[in-house]
């Protein structure tokens, strides 16, 4: 109960639309920090973010945040912020009533909602349009619009379903910027996204889908040791790569060794990275080679991707 | 080992007709309609009453069956004008129903989704896409109104035998003719109001409105201000009055006196006019872009 | 005051006074309902709904002024205000008012793919479905009831003193009255009742039509059966009865009847019991829109 009340739970969850599978046998928890859902169109990331959010249920298992469930959606939704991927508003609305009216729904006073309101527009860069009919707003401005209502109550939990679709270069940095702020403010957000460099680059850990399953989940780095039938490819930027590729080949989990184009280099393909390492640690000691940098060249999600997801349709 | 170049290579087989092309709306309109449960359950509910008057008819001529009642043979089973008539109207409100749920399915679908203009980008016209769907109202209201009157028109006279056809062939024409005019008016309704309120649940409940408020207040008019010129707003009634006439029957058939005050010219009149009046709403919203109000 | 203080604080507020948070939820809900179902041109047709009726007797009133205006004649109109309000109103404009105001509560709502922000907001189901009938109550009487008024007022006006008497000396008051007390029970019956269909299933508009016919004729069925249905209840309140014969005289015929106060009594429960089914359905309810 302790470790649920400061998690996410999926416990055994399962979804079916009919006979059509949603998402099938999930279960994790996630801790604080940003964690990101990837996988291909109709993997389920949204199902699932859904089933989180408590707008479809469940066909079976259970789904705890932070120890409460949507049954309770007066101390539920005040701890969870949902920004969807649905792209419509209610009729008439601006964008400052977007947010103030649900704000007093959760019973802030006119002031405190005003208030409120007026910080989230400031985070979401979307005050200078406020009082603008959301119908006439650009697409990243609706996005931006939606992500304001979503964090515009402090919510412990975010879930942000493709967050930085339609958003300028400028906008996608500052959003992301929030989002890491909000993660180190000890909350849980929670982003499903395509774009994985991005992904990759803001992600504590990743839930890798695929056809409704979760394929692999945790940590990136954890997650690419787990994947042994791919080698992991390590890069040696070093003066004498000719002796460094030899030295290599002596190992047995070495598969590939490739002299960079310029002579300086040499990609490693190993079965056994931490042997390799050791080796690369005695050579060095040795004298024999001077390594400028050891970078692992595959250890990032669009790599996990492509191993675990690639085969099944691809990045979308 | 072989290396296929890919190319575009353009479609020759044969192309459907122009004149037919209208029609492959209709055939995938029906694909859709009939895997609907509902929709099956409503089109078999719209001919119960056929097996009925079919099972009237039979009674109708044999004697023997007519000895087996409790109530003895008697001249109650009579098939003549005025059981025709009848038939006619519960067919008629039977094809109402189902012209409620099938219309703003064929229409409305297409405007919220914004597949007008994918339709009218190919060589397909505006006239060819009304047709196309009226075609599926008149096919499918046929199914419930003319064909089974005929039918049990024909299981009548093959069961009297005798002069009985010959002097009853008449009722072939005010048969057909007022299933056309209802079917067309019908379909021409359902089609406008789909394409004017584009949201489906909406048409389904403005078509079914259509035909009671205006009625409503028709009669609300009449009693205020005392004349008979509301009932022009009744279309059901129009029908009816046309109905009657063409069926050589007294209007006091339908119901309450003075049913038969409104003239039948005046009666077609009516139904022609709202019948143009919902094409030149189709001509004015059915267009090849789309207005989005900010 | 820092965000953080305010979050907490209205957690604080709403945990030690749930039902005045219920209230005000509640409060904000009809708020932005009635602005969203009744200022909008949308809905023009539902105000002619309403509003022909008054205009037909304007004309009326306009066109036939030189007719002389003697005891027969408040009586003849008397009559035909009757009809218009029991004929008319409580049992097609209502009706159908109620229809497209109430089924487009949620249903509107699937269809504009908006119904999500309500289900994500931190409101209790029950209290999402109280909020959004009380606001089609309010719009639906509100318009209604003006209608009637004028009706009433606009029928009379043109009687002189003769009307002013008939109205506030004679019966006239007590009928206007009852026509009030009936439009706001329909609209809350056959709200409450839309309101449900609309929950249970994606086109309420076929069963409304069923529920039309049921109202029809349920006066042929046992008595326990006429109970379940809203005309019953409105015809017992009624203040004139109507002389119609043939197959018309089914919206008006009384075949048991009840006293007033049970009639209104019976209503409003039977207006609860439809609200508590929509209070389970709504549970059920999950936002999937592409199956729409």
């Amino acid at each position: 109960m302790t470790s649920r009340a400061h998690q996410i739970v999926f416990e055994n969850v399962s979804k079916f639309y009919g006979e059509v599978l949603g998402v099938n046998k999930v279960s994790f928890s996630l801790g604080p920090g940003i964690t990101s859902l990837v996988g291909p169109n109709g993997s389920g990331k949204t199902t699932l973010m859904n089933l989180l959010t408590g707008l479809i249920r469940p066909s079976q298992g259970a789904i705890y945040v932070l120890g409460l469930t949507p049954q309770q959606p007066i101390e539920f939704f005040r701890q969870v912020g949902y920004c969807t991927q649905f792209d419509s508003f209610p009729p008439g609305t601006n964008g400052y009533d977007f947010i103030y009216w649900p704000l007093r729904l959760h019973g802030f006073g006119r002031d405190q909602a005003a208030k409120l309101t007026s910080e989230a527009l400031e985070r979401a860069g979307m005050a200078q349009v406020a009082r603008r009919k959301v119908a006439g707003y650009s697409k990243g401005m609706r996005q931006r619009i939606r992500l304001a209502q979503a964090i515009a109550h402090h919510p412990s939990v975010l879930v942000l379903d493709e967050p930085l679709n339609g958003l300028d270069p400028m906008a996608r940095a500052e959003s992301i910027a929030l989002f890491e702020t909000i993660a180190k403010q000890g909350m849980h957000v929670i982003i499903s996204s395509h774009i994985l460099e991005e992904v990759d680059r803001i992600s504590d850990r990743v839930v890798l889908m695929s056809s409704g399953y979760v394929v692999a989940e945790g940590q990136i780095r954890e997650v690419r040791r787990e994947v042994h039938d791919h080698p992991t490819q390590i890069l040696v930027r070093c003066s004498n790569a000719a002796r460094l590729a030899a030295a290599a080949f002596e190992l047995d989990h070495v598969v590939e060794a490739k002299i960079l184009n310029d002579g300086h280099g040499v990609l490693v393909r190993t079965r056994d990275a931490e042997q390799f390492y050791l080796l690369l640690n005695k050579i060095v000691s040795g004298g024999l080679v001077e390594v400028d940098a050891v970078a692992p060249a595959d250890d990032d999600v669009n790599s996990i991707y492509q191993y675990l997801i690639g085969s099944d349709g691809g990045p979308a | 080992m072989a290396v296929y170049k890919r190319r575009y290579t353009p479609y020759t087989g044969s192309l459907t007709p122009e004149r037919s092309r209208f029609f492959v709306l209709t055939r995938f309109a029906f694909v859709d309609l009939f895997k609907s449960r509902f929709f099956v359950l409503l089109l078999i509910l719209s001919l119960v009453p056929s097996l009925f008057f079919a099972g009237y008819i039979f009674i109708a001529n044999n004697k023997a069956v007519q000895l087996l009642l409790p109530t003895g043979p008697a001249d109650m089973f009579s098939v003549e004008a005025r059981f025709f008539t009848f038939i006619m109207i519960v067919q008629t409100q039977a094809a109402f129903l189902l012209n409620c749920w099938v219309g703003p399915i064929l229409i409305a679908g297409d405007l919220t989704n914004g597949a007008l203009p994918l339709f009218l980008s190919r060589p397909f016209s505006r006239a060819d896409y009304v047709l196309g769907k009226l075609a599926v109202m008149g096919l499918l209201l046929s199914g419930v109104t003319w064909v089974p009157s005929l039918l049990l028109f024909s299981l009548q006279a093959g069961l009297a035998r005798g002069h009985w056809l010959w002097s009853h062939m008449w009722m072939v024409v005010p048969i057909l003719l007022c299933s056309a005019i209802w079917i067309l008016m019908l379909s021409l309704i359902s089609l406008a109001v789909s394409a004017w309120v584009k949201l489906r649940i909406v048409a389904t409940g403005v078509i079914f409105i259509s035909f009671f408020i205006p009625a409503g207040l028709g009669e609300m008019f009449n009693a205020i201000m005392g004349t008979i010129w509301g009932r022009l707003l009744n279309f059901s009634y129009l029908f009816q009055i046309i109905l009657a006439r063409g069926f050589r029957e007294p209007s006091s058939l339908l119901g309450t006196t003075g049913w038969n005050e409104i003239p039948v010219p005046a009666a077609w009149g009516a139904l022609l006019f709202v019948c143009l009046l919902s094409l030149v709403i189709l001509n004015a919203r059915l267009r090849a872009r789309e207005t989005v109000r900010g | 005051m820092r965000a953080q203080d305010l979050v907490a604080r209205a957690q604080r507020w709403s945990k030690e006074q749930p039902w005045r948070l219920f209230g005000s939820q509640i409060f904000i809900l009809v708020r932005n309902e009635v602005r969203r179902n009744l200022f909008t041109r949308r809905r023009i047709w539902i105000y002619l709904l309403a509003l022909i009726p008054v205009l037909i007797i304007l004309a009326h009133v306009i066109l036939d002024r030189n007719e002389p205006a003697g005891p027969a004649q408040i009586e003849n109109d008397t009559q035909v205000l009757a009809g218009i309000a029991q004929v008319y109103y409580f049992r097609l404009g209502i009706f159908f008012a109620c229809m497209a105001i109430f089924t487009w509560l949620f249903r509107g709502e699937i269809v504009e793919r908006t119904l999500h922000y309500q289900f994500l907001a931190p409101v209790r189901r029950e209290v999402l479905v109280v909020g959004k009938f009380l606001a089609g109550a309010v719009v639906a009487t509100a318009l209604f009831e003006t209608a009637v008024l004028a009706c009433v007022f606009l029928m009379y006006s043109r009687f002189g003193s003769a009307g002013k008497a008939y109205v506030f000396d004679g019966p006239g008051l007590g009928q206007l009255g009852s026509y009030l007390l009936v439009t706001a029970l329909a609209c809350l019956g056959y709200g409450a009742a839309f309101l449900a269909l609309s929950l249970l299933f994606k086109n309420p508009i076929i069963p409304g039509v069923v529920m039309m016919g049921w109202e029809t004729i349920a006066p042929i069925f046992p008595a326990w059966a006429q109970r379940l249905s809203v005309a019953f209840y409105l015809k017992q309140l009624c203040p004139v009865s109507l002389p119609i014969r043939g197959p018309m005289a089914i919206f008006t015929i009384v075949p048991e009847p009840i006293s007033p106060f049970i009639a209104v009594l019976g209503l409003l429960c039977l207006t609860i019991a439809i609200l508590a089914l929509s209070c389970f359905l709504i549970h059920r309810m999950e936002i999937t829109y592409t199956a729409e």
